[in-house]
């Protein structure tokens, strides 16, 4: 996937952790994580609202689009399998 | 073709509002299908597990050609079935009754899933499937089982004709077409998951 959510820095510039974040936008830990490490496959508008709102920044700051060569043009396979964990 | 558009005539009929979805989810249905599931599973298990003991019976116990007669009509056909037959014919019903037990039992986990609300399950694809297969084999083993039959009593029973097959045939092809349905839908849950 070429978009990449970047919590990472965003929560270390606002010196807050992601269990207070998941607190502040009512989605789960677990959610978060997923999103946090890149395996969301979407992401709902609300949620990215409350993300803004909370972290007080951007949609840009928070979602980046790097493409690499694999990214171009892919998706995942009729099985349901994601290219990028093989 | 487009239709040509007509004015609103401003006029609502309340009767043919659409109607309020009923209540989604499992439902009387869903409980009533694992019911008569579990019941059909049991009764089938347990019909098989008595004839695979009569096959074990049958392997041990000296038996000679049993004089089977078989009537068509005014008349009746003697035919002397030797033991093996009795043993393959046991056999090819345990694996009948077997083979439809196990079908069951797919069923079974299936509407399990859907009580819990989770029917697109990724292990559903894989159980339709193996219900495609099982039936394909159950379905034709017993035809070809039917041909042997008549073809030992010739010309008391009528040998089953490839028309039969169309049937099962079909039912066959529409398991597999919802086991493919059902993988997008296992695919889309899954995209579901992990829309946050």
């Amino acid at each position: 996937m070429a978009i990449r959510v970047q919590l990472d820095r965003i929560l270390l510039e606002r010196r807050m952790s992601l269990t207070e974040l998941a607190d502040r936008v009512g989605v789960t830990l677990a959610n978060l994580s997923i999103l946090k490490t890149g395996k969301a496959r979407a992401i709902r508008f609300t949620t990215l609202d409350a993300l803004c709102r909370e972290l007080d920044c951007q949609p840009g700051d928070l979602l980046v689009w790097t493409p690499g060569p694999q990214d171009l043009g892919s998706d995942e396979d009729p099985d349901g399998n994601d290219p990028g964990s093989k | 073709m487009r239709l040509p558009k007509t004015s609103s005539l401003g006029i609502r009929l309340p009767f043919l509002r659409a109607p309020a979805l009923p209540g989604l989810g499992p439902g009387p249905m869903t409980r009533l299908l694992g019911v008569a599931l579990t019941a059909a599973f049991w009764a089938l298990t347990l019909a098989a597990f008595a004839i695979a003991l009569a096959f074990l019976f049958t392997i041990f116990l000296p038996l000679g050609p049993l004089g089977l007669t078989v009537t068509a009509g005014d008349e009746g056909t003697s035919v002397p079935v030797p033991r093996a037959y009795i043993l393959f014919a046991l056999g090819a019903i345990v694996a009948y009754l077997g083979g439809f037990a196990f079908i069951l039992r797919n069923l079974r986990a299936m509407v399990h899933t859907l009580r819990i609300g989770d029917p697109f399950h990724p292990d559903n694809v894989r159980r339709l499937k193996q219900i495609g297969l099982t039936l394909a084999v159950v379905t034709g083993g017993a035809w070809i089982g039917q041909t042997l039959v008549s073809r030992l009593v010739r010309g008391a029973l009528e040998p089953p004709s490839l028309f039969d097959l169309v049937t099962p045939a079909f039912s066959v092809l529409v398991v597999f077409v919802l086991a493919q349905v059902f993988r997008e839908g296992a695919r889309l849950r899954r995209e579901s998951e992990l829309t946050i």
